[in-house]
C-alpha cells in the first residue's frame, strides 16, 4: 500500500457505530469501555467480569474463578477477590453526546425556539411590529391617524383600521385563512391578470377617504384601492402608482369596448368637463368621440393629442402682441445692446416651473413708456384705469409743475411758474385742443394714426389695447380688460427650467412665425414624445400628468376635494 | 466523460430553469396581480420536498429512490428555490422584523447549503490525497495509539536515571500535542505551518541528539507526521459533518416561519380586509 | 514506513519449525485406533513401503483422520454446505437424501426468500432496538427443540423425528467400507446432499482434505477409485458448459474420451485463506510465496487450461517483475490464444506468452492440444475465442492492449490491488470511491436501521488511490467462511446465492470469523434489551456472528448502496473485472 494512503490502526474487530446517540466519555481518550453507555446516556461501567464460583468435587467452600471474556483481555493475571468480586473495576465515565445526537439536540433546541418568537411576536404587545410588512408611509403612520382608527374601531392597534384580523386573536387567523382561500385568494383567482377586484378592504379605506366612484362614470370595472395603492412600502408618501395600473385598462380592447357601450347610456352631464380658467371665458374642452376610450399603451404610445391643440383652441387675449415682429422682424431696436429674446419678457416663477404672468409694469415699460410730450421724456402717463389718465391729463399743469419739483430741481414760484406756463404752450401748440389730445392718447396707434384723420406725434393707448369710445357721456374712453389664462393645460405638470438644459423655447414654442395674439403657441404631444418615450430616456409614467380620481378623496384631516394645486395656481402662469 | 456529463446534466437544467424564471420576472410575471401567493406556494412546496431529503435519510429500508437521487434532486431545487426567493420578494430584500427574520433564515439555509455543496465536492479528494483514512469515529482511537506510542518510545529510550534529551523535548513540546486533535483552521485551510513549525524543531533538535537515540528519534518525527495526518483528517471530517449544524435546524425554523406566513399573508390580506 | 538500516538480525525471529503433524484432525486419536484402521479396506490393501520415509502412511492416519460416532438422525453433512471433509463409512449405516431436499429449516437455516412487509419495514423506524446488540431471548436460538437437539460434544445436529422425515424422500443408504464427500473436499465445491446416520453405532472415518490428498498421493488404487469417480459425477457437468464443447454430446463417446483424457491438476494449498490470513496479520505478505507457477512465460505449454475452481493469476513480464494483467475464476480459459497462434504457424514453437499461477489454491483441468483439435472444429479454434474475448486472435498484442480497445481497461494497478488483498473472490465487495465519499456514514446508518440499530459493516478498508474496499461481507464466489460451521447457520441462500447467517442456529463458535481471510465476519456479544450481556453458565458472553447480509429481508436492496446521496458506494463484483470498471465509467 502507498505511503500517502497509510490507513490508521485501531479496534477493528468492533463495529463503528455512528447511528448511537452516546459515547464513552472514555472515547476522546480512545479509552472506551466494553460495556458502554446505556441508551439514555447512562454509564454502566461496573466490573470487567462477574467472577464465577467453583466448587471442585470435594471442596466444601469452592473458590472464585475469573470470567473476563476474551474479548476484553481474557483471564486478568490477578484474579478475583476472595469475596467474590472482581478484582478490576472499570472507572465510571460520564457518556458524552455523539456529534450527531448534539445535532439532533441543536434541531430541537431551534424548532423550540422559533416556535417560542413566533409566539411571543403573535402575542398581541409585540404584535405590531414583529408582523408589520414593511413601514407604512406616514400619514397612515401618524398619531392623528391612529387617533382617529381608535375612534371609529375602538382598538388601540393602528393595524386595524385596514386589517380585520389585528383587531382579533391569532386563533381566528385560521378562519381568516380559509375565507380568504375560499375567496379572492382561491387557487383559480390567483391566475387571474389585471388590477385586483374590489375586495373587502376597500370599505376600511373608504371609512376616511370619502368616495370612490370619481373617475368616470362609464367604467366597465372596479378595484380594488389597493391595486394601485400600494401601503407597507417605507415611510413617506406612498409609492406613486404604477402606469401598468393605468393600462391595465386602458390597454385593454374588450374594457374599453366595454367602456364606449357603456357611455351611451349615461347622463352626458355627469362627465367631467374641462375648463381654461381665465377671467376670459373660453369655450370647454370637449370630450372627444367616444370619450376616453383610445386604447393607450404609453404616453407614447397611442396617447392622444392635447385637447389645446387637437381643438384648436384660440387664445381670445385683447392684447395686441407680434412675436415674430419682437423676434424675428429685425424692426425693434436692441435692448441693453441686445436683440429681444423670450426671456426679456417671460420670466418663470421660483420654483422653475411656469412663467409668471406678463405685466406692463415689469415686461412692457422699458421699450413702451407712455411719452406724450417728447420735450419732457420724463414725464409719462399712467398705466392702468383711463379715468386716472384722462384726469392726468386734466391736470397737466399740475403735473408739469410736479415734475419740475421732483425731477428738475426748479423750487423758486417764479422759475415755476415760468416752467409750467413754457411747457404749457409747447403743449398747446402740439394738439391745439385738450380734446384733441385726449383723444390722441387714447386712440392712437403705433403709427400716430389718430381714428378721424389726424396723427399723434406718439403712440397711443390702442397700440396695444382695445380701445372703443366711453359708453356713458363725458366718460373715459373704455380699455378692454387684459387676460391671459395663468395654464392652459390645467392636468399636466410641467417644469420649464427642467427643460432649459438642452433646449430653447422655440423647440417647442412655434413664436418666430405667429404674429396673432390668438395663436397659442403650445407645442403638439409629439414634440414631448421625442424624450418623454424609452427612446428619449425621460420619464413617461401616466402619474406625471393624470390623477385618477377626478377630484381628491376626502382626506383624513376634513378637508375635501380642497386642491393644495389650486391656491398655487394663483400665482403662476404660463 | 459521461461522468461528468450526467453529474452537470441537472445543474444545465437548474440553470436554464433560473435564467427562465428571471426573464419571465421582469415581462410576464408582472402580468398577474396576485403572483407572490403563486410563487410562495411553489416555493412552500419545494421546501416540503427539500426537507423530505432529511426523511429519505430516515427510511433507507422504503423504496423511495436512491439517495443520490434525491441528492441531486435537492441541490437542482434547492439552487432554483433559492432564484424563485427572490422572484416571491420582487428582487428586494423585505422590511419588517418577522419577514427579515424569514428571509435571513431563507438565506441562510441557502447559503450554507451552497458552502456544504461546495465542501463535499473539495473535500473528499483532499482527504483521500492526505491518506490516513480513518472513521470518524474512530479517530480518537487512533490518537490514542499514536499518544501511547510515543510516549512508550520516549519513555523506553532513557537509561531509567538521566532523561534523555527527546523525552525532555517531548514533554516540552509534544506532551499535548497528541492529547487533543490540533490545528483545526490550519488543517481546513490547507496551512502546512503548523506542521512546518514541528518540522524545524525536529531539524534543530537533531544537532544535540545522542546516537543511539536517533532510531528513536526519526520514530518520533513519524508519529508526530502521522497526528498531523490524523488532525487533517480529523478537520475536514468535522466540517463536513458541522455545516449541517447550520443547514438543518434553521431549515426546520425555514418550514415554522413559512407555517405563519402563510397565515399572516392570507388572514391578513386585502381579500378578507 | 520504509527502514533503511535495519540490520538482518532485527528483520527475524527465531520459532519452533512447523510440522506437518501438528495440527492433527483429531488428538485423541492413538496408535491402537491407527492399527485397527489399518486392518480394514482399503488401508489394509495399501502398501505401506510406497510412502515416503517423511510422510508414512500411518503418521497420516493418525493426524489427518478421525473416528466419530454418530447416532440415528444425526446429521453428517448438509446439502449445500461447504466442507474440507471426506468420510468412510466403518460400521453401521447412513443415508444419503436425493430428493426432495430436506427443508432448510431442518437444517438449522433460516426460511428461504422471506422478505419483510410493508408494515414491518416501515416499523424499522420506531421499533429499531436502541441497544448496540440488544437481542431478544426468543431471537437466540431458533427453539428449544432444535436446541436440544444440537449435539455440543462434536458441534453437529440430529433431525428430530427422522424415520419420519427420512420416510418422505428418496434416499440411498451407505454401508461399511464405502466413501463419501471425497469429491466436494478435492474440489471446493458445496455438498451436492444431505447425509444422515440412520442405525446406532454409526462409525465414519472423517479424512481431513490433506490426508485424502496425500493418500492419493502415495496409493494407485485410491487415486483411481476418486478419480473415475470424480470423472464419472463432476467432471463431466463440468467439461458439458465450457463453452467450446458444447457442440459434444454429453452421451456420446467423443465426450467420454475427452472426459478421461482431461487432467485434473490441484495447486496450492487448500487452505490458503488461513495462511493469506496470518501473512498478512503478520504484516507484509509475500503472497506469491504461496503462489505455484502453472505455466511459466516464454515457456512451451501444449494445451489449455481450465479454471474449475479457485483462482489464478494472469501476469506478463514488465521490467524487472511481473504486472498481473487479470486474474481468472472459475470457468475461465488459459492459454487458448496460444493455441490459436499455434493453428496459424504450425511450423513455429509457440511459447506461452503470459505466466500463470494459482492463487493460493486452483483447481485446473488440462486439456492437451492434441485433444483440444481433435474435438474441437479447426475454425472455432481461430474465431471463437472462449473468455467474453471476441474478435481475431491478434497475439502480437497484448492483452491489456486488446482489453483497452474494447474500451475496458482495467489498471493494472488495480488489478494488482485487486489480486494481492485477494479481493477477486467477492461477488459483492463493497468499494467506495473515496473521491466522492463526504464521511457522512450514510451507508452505515442505512446498515443500522436496517438491522435492528446495528450496523454490518465498517466504513474502512484497504485503499488502492482512490478505490477504498470496505469492511463488508463481500459474499465470496469461495466462501471459506463456510467450511466447518458445526451448525449450518452461515450459508447460501438458495435463490440469490447470498452468503447468510441464521442468527437463531448461530452458538458462536466463531469457526467462520476466524476462517474469512478478510475479517468481514465480527462476532458481537449478545446483550439483553436492557443492555445486559447474555451470558451462559459459566459466565461466558454468548457470542453470535454478523455480517453482512446484503439486505435481505429488505426488498429495497442493499440499504447501503441506496442510502449513497454521492454515488460513491457501491457492490461490485470483483471476481468479473469488468464489474467495477463499468461501475467507473457509469458513474
Amino acid at each position: 500500500m502507498k505511503d500517502s494512503q497509510k490507513s490508521s490502526e485501531f479496534q477493528r474487530k468492533d463495529y463503528v457505530r455512528p447511528n448511537q446517540n452516546w459515547a464513552c466519555g472514555h472515547l476522546c481518550n480512545g479509552e472506551a469501555c466494553r460495556i458502554g453507555p446505556s441508551p439514555k446516556g447512562k454509564c454502566r461501567a461496573t466490573t470487567e467480569c462477574v467472577p464465577l464460583l467453583d466448587v471442585k468435587p470435594g471442596e466444601a467452600k469452592g473458590h472464585y474463578k475469573c470470567t473476563r471474556p476474551a474479548s476484553a483481555g481474557g483471564k486478568c493475571p490477578n484474579g478475583p477477590f476472595p469475596d467474590g468480586t472482581c478484582c478490576k473495576s472499570i472507572p465510571k465515565c460520564q457518556p458524552r453526546r455523539t456529534l450527531r445526537a448534539i445535532r439532533k439536540r441543536i434541531v430541537a433546541f431551534t424548532v423550540i425556539a422559533s416556535i417560542l418568537i413566533l409566539f411571543i411576536g403573535i402575542d398581541r404587545k409585540a404584535r405590531d411590529e414583529f408582523i408589520n410588512p414593511g413601514p407604512v408611509s406616514s400619514t397612515h403612520a401618524s398619531q392623528h391617524f391612529s387617533d382617529l382608527t381608535k375612534k371609529i374601531t375602538a382598538d388601540d392597534s393602528s393595524c386595524s383600521a385596514c386589517h380585520e384580523s389585528a383587531r382579533r386573536n391569532a386563533d381566528t387567523w385560521p378562519t381568516k385563512v380559509r375565507e380568504a382561500l375560499s375567496g379572492g385568494l382561491a387557487p383559480h383567482a390567483l391566475i387571474n391578470k389585471g388590477p385586483s377586484p374590489p375586495s373587502g378592504m376597500d370599505k376600511n379605506c373608504l371609512a376616511c377617504h370619502a368616495g370612490k366612484n370619481f373617475h368616470q362614470p362609464n367604467m366597465a370595472t372596479e378595484f380594488a384601492c389597493h391595486s394601485c395603492h400600494v401601503e407597507h412600502q417605507g415611510s413617506g408618501f406612498m409609492p406613486e402608482v404604477s402606469s401598468a395600473s393605468c393600462l391595465a385598462c386602458h390597454e385593454s380592447p374588450e374594457l374599453m369596448a366595454e367602456s364606449r357601450q357603456m357611455a351611451s347610456n349615461v347622463d352626458p352631464h355627469l362627465f367631467p368637463s374641462s375648463q381654461i380658467k381665465s377671467n376670459v371665458k373660453h369655450p370647454s374642452l370637449g370630450r372627444p368621440d367616444g370619450g376616453y376610450t383610445k386604447l393607450i399603451h404609453a404616453f407614447y404610445d397611442g396617447h392622444p393629442e392635447f385637447r389645446v391643440i387637437r381643438d384648436k383652441v384660440k387664445d381670445l387675449n385683447t392684447l395686441k402682441f407680434n412675436h415674430k415682429l419682437h423676434l424675428a422682424s429685425g424692426e425693434i431696436p436692441e435692448l441693453h445692446g441686445k436683440s429681444l429674446s423670450c426671456k426679456d419678457c417671460h420670466e418663470t416663477d421660483s420654483k422653475g416651473e411656469y412663467q409668471l404672468p406678463i405685466t406692463y409694469e415689469k415686461n412692457c415699460v422699458e421699450c413702451h413708456a407712455l411719452q406724450f410730450d417728447k420735450d419732457t421724456p420724463g414725464l409719462t402717463l399712467p398705466h392702468g384705469d383711463p379715468f386716472y389718465i384722462r384726469s392726468f391729463l386734466r391736470s397737466l399743469s399740475i403735473q408739469y409743475e410736479e415734475y419740475a419739483k421732483t425731477t428738475e430741481g426748479i423750487t423758486l414760484k417764479e422759475p415755476l411758474r415760468e416752467y409750467v406756463r413754457s411747457k404749457g404752450a409747447n403743449v398747446e401748440e402740439l394738439y391745439q385742443t385738450g380734446e384733441y389730445m385726449e383723444r390722441a392718447v387714447f386712440f392712437a396707434d403705433m403709427k400716430g394714426e389718430v381714428p378721424g384723420g389726424r396723427r399723434a406725434p406718439f403712440a397711443g393707448c390702442a397700440t396695444c389695447h382695445d380701445v372703443s369710445q366711453p359708453l356713458v357721456a363725458n366718460g373715459a374712453p373704455v380699455i378692454a380688460k387684459v387676460a391671459a389664462p395663468n395654464r392652459w393645460m390645467e392636468v399636466g405638470k410641467f417644469n420649464h427650467s427642467m427643460h432649459e438644459k438642452g433646449m430653447s423655447c422655440i423647440d417647442c414654442h412655434d413664436v418666430m412665425n405667429s404674429e396673432l395674439t390668438s395663436d397659442v403657441n403650445l407645442p403638439s404631444i409629439k414634440s414631448c414624445v421625442d424624450c418623454h418615450s424609452p427612446k428619449g430616456g425621460i420619464d413617461h409614467r401616466c402619474v406625471r400628468c393624470h390623477n385618477y380620481h377626478n377630484t381628491t378623496p376626502g382626506s383624513l384631516f376634513g378637508e375635501t376635494s380642497k386642491q393644495p394645486a389650486e391656491k398655487k395656481e394663483k400665482t403662476s402662469g404660463q | 466523460m459521461t461522468t461528468a456529463k450526467k453529474r452537470s446534466s441537472g445543474l444545465v437544467v437548474t440553470a436554464l430553469a433560473v435564467v427562465v424564471l428571471a426573464v419571465a420576472s421582469l415581462w410576464f410575471i408582472p402580468l398577474f396581480p396576485h403572483h407572490a401567493y403563486i410563487s410562495g406556494w411553489f416555493l412552500f412546496a419545494l421546501m416540503l420536498i427539500l426537507t423530505f431529503f432529511n426523511f429519505r435519510k430516515k427510511i433507507p429500508f422504503l423504496r423511495v429512490g436512491k439517495a443520490s437521487f434525491w441528492l441531486k434532486m435537492h441541490i437542482c431545487l434547492g439552487i432554483f428555490s433559492g432564484a424563485l426567493f427572490f422572484v416571491h420578494m420582487g428582487w428586494t430584500w423585505p422590511g419588517g422584523l418577522f419577514r427579515q427574520l424569514f428571509a435571513w433564515c431563507f438565506l441562510i439555509v441557502f447559503i450554507s447549503g451552497l458552502v456544504g455543496w461546495w465542501m463535499s465536492c473539495t473535500f473528499p479528494r483532499r482527504l483521500t490525497v492526505a491518506g490516513y483514512e480513518t472513521p470518524f469515529d474512530r479517530i480518537p482511537d487512533a490518537r490514542n495509539n499514536l499518544r501511547q506510542k510515543a510516549e512508550a518510545l520516549v519513555l523506553d529510550n532513557g537509561d531509567g536515571n538521566t532523561p534523555s534529551l527527546a523525552s525532555l523535548r517531548y514533554a516540552d513540546q509534544f506532551g499535548t500535542f497528541f492529547i487533543k486533535p490540533r490545528n483545526f483552521w490550519a488543517h481546513l485551510l490547507e496551512s502546512g505551518s503548523p506542521q512546518a513549525a514541528h518540522t524545524s524543531q525536529f531539524d534543530e533538535m537533531e544537532r544535540y541528539i545522542e546516537k543511539g537515540e536517533l532510531g528513536m528519534f526519526a520514530e518520533l518525527r513519524d508519529l508526530v507526521a502521522q497526528k498531523h495526518m490524523l488532525d487533517y483528517q480529523y478537520s475536514l471530517q468535522l466540517a463536513l459533518r458541522l455545516w449541517l449544524f447550520i443547514h438543518i435546524p434553521l431549515s426546520y425554523s425555514l418550514l415554522i416561519f413559512s407555517v405563519l406566513h402563510i397565515i399572516l399573508v392570507h388572514s391578513f390580506s386585502a381579500a378578507v380586509s | 514506513m520504509a527502514e533503511s538500516n535495519t540490520s538482518l538480525a532485527e528483520l527475524t525471529r527465531k520459532a519452533a519449525k512447523p510440522d506437518r503433524w501438528d495440527d492433527p484432525l483429531d488428538p485423541n486419536m492413538t496408535d491402537a485406533d491407527v492399527d485397527g484402521l489399518m486392518a480394514v479396506e482399503p488401508f489394509a490393501s495399501m502398501d505401506e513401503k510406497a510412502f515416503p520415509s517423511s510422510m508414512p502412511l500411518r503418521e497420516i492416519l493418525k493426524a489427518d483422520t478421525a473416528i466419530r460416532k454418530y447416532e440415528p438422525g444425526e446429521i453428517v453433512v448438509r446439502r449445500g454446505d461447504y466442507g474440507t471433509s471426506a468420510y468412510l463409512v466403518l460400521g453401521g449405516e447412513i443415508e444419503v437424501v436425493l430428493k426432495p431436499h430436506l427443508d432448510p429449516r431442518l437444517l438449522g437455516r433460516a426460511a428461504t426468500g422471506k422478505k419483510k412487509g410493508f408494515a414491518s419495514r416501515l416499523a424499522q423506524l420506531w421499533s429499531n432496538n436502541p441497544e448496540p446488540e440488544g437481542w431478544d431471548e426468543k431471537s437466540l436460538r431458533v427453539s428449544d427443540k432444535f436446541q436440544n437437539s444440537v449435539n455440543t460434544d462434536h458441534n453437529s445436529v440430529f433431525l428430530q423425528d427422522f424415520p419420519k422425515i427420512i420416510s418422505n424422500t428418496e434416499t440411498a443408504a451407505m454401508t461399511e467400507g464405502q466413501m463419501f464427500g471425497e469429491i466436494s473436499a478435492l474440489s471446493r465445491m458445496p455438498r451436492t446432499a444431505t447425509v444422515v446416520a440412520s442405525k446406532s453405532g454409526t462409525r465414519l472415518l472423517e479424512f481431513s482434505w490433506q490426508g485424502l490428498r496425500d493418500l492419493m498421493k502415495y496409493d494407485a488404487a485410491l487415486k483411481q477409485q476418486i478419480d473415475s469417480n470424480y470423472r464419472k459425477y463432476s467432471l463431466s457437468s463440468f467439461l458439458a458448459k465450457v463453452p467450446i464443447f458444447t457442440h459434444l454430446e454429453v452421451n456420446s463417446p467423443e465426450f467420454q474420451t475427452l472426459c478421461i483424457e482431461a487432467q485434473l491438476q490441484t495447486f496450492g494449498d487448500y487452505g490458503w485463506s488461513g495462511e493469506y490470513k496470518k501473512l498478512a496479520t503478520d504484516g507484509d505478505p509475500e503472497t506469491k510465496a504461496n503462489e505455484p507457477l502453472v505455466v511459466k512465460e516464454g515457456e512451451y505449454c501444449n494445451g489449455i487450461y481450465l479454471v474449475r475452481a479457485g483462482f489464478c493469476r494472469v501476469s506478463q513480464k514488465y521490467g524487472g517483475g511481473d504486472r498481473t494483467l487479470k486474474y481468472i475464476g472459475a470457468g475461465k480459459i488459459f492459454g487458448f490464444e496460444d493455441i490459436a497462434r499455434q493453428q496459424e504457424n504450425p511450423e513455429e514453437d509457440i511459447d506461452s506468452l503470459f505466466t500463470l499461477r494459482a492463487m493460493g489454491y486452483a483447481d485446473l483441468i488440462f486439456i492437451p492440444t492434441a485433444t483440444l483439435v481433435k474435438y474441437v472444429p479447426e475454425g472455432q479454434l481461430k474465431a471463437d475465442l472462449p473468455d467474453g474475448i471476441a474478435g481475431e486472435a491478434k497475439p502480437q498484442k497484448k492483452m491489456s492492449d486488446r482489453l483497452a480497445e474494447e474500451g475496458i481497461h482495467p489498471p493494472t494497478n488495480l488489478m494488482e490491488f485487486v489480486a494481492e488483498q485477494r479481493f477477486f473472490n467477492g461477488t459483492q465487495s463493497m468499494v467506495i470511491d473515496m473521491d466522492l465519499c463526504t464521511r457522512c456514514d450514510d451507508c452505515v446508518r442505512a446498515c443500522a436501521s436496517t438491522h435492528d440499530g446495528n450496523p454490518r459493516f465498517l466504513r474502512h478498508g484497504p485503499m488502492m488511490d482512490n478505490l477504498m474496499v470496505a469492511n463488508a461481507c463481500m459474499h465470496c464466489v469461495d466462501p471459506v467462511c463456510m467450511i466447518g460451521c458445526p451448525t449450518g447457520a452461515i450459508h447460501r441462500t438458495s435463490h440469490g446465492g447470498e452468503v447468510v447467517i441464521n442468527p437463531a442456529s448461530c452458538i458462536g463458535c466463531t469457526i467462520c470469523a476466524n476462517n474469512c481471510p478478510y475479517d468481514s465476519i465480527r462476532m458481537v456479544e449478545v446483550r439483553t434489551n436492557k443492555g445486559r450481556f447474555w451470558v451462559d453458565d459459566n459466565q461466558k458472553p454468548l457470542l453470535k456472528a454478523t455480517k453482512c447480509d446484503l439486505c435481505i429481508e429488505q426488498t429495497s436492496g442493499p440499504a447501503c448502496q441506496n442510502a449513497c446521496p454521492h454515488d460513491a458506494l457501491t457492490r461490485a463484483d470483483l471476481s468479473q473485472e469488468n464489474s467495477l470498471i463499468q461501475w467507473l465509467k457509469k458513474r
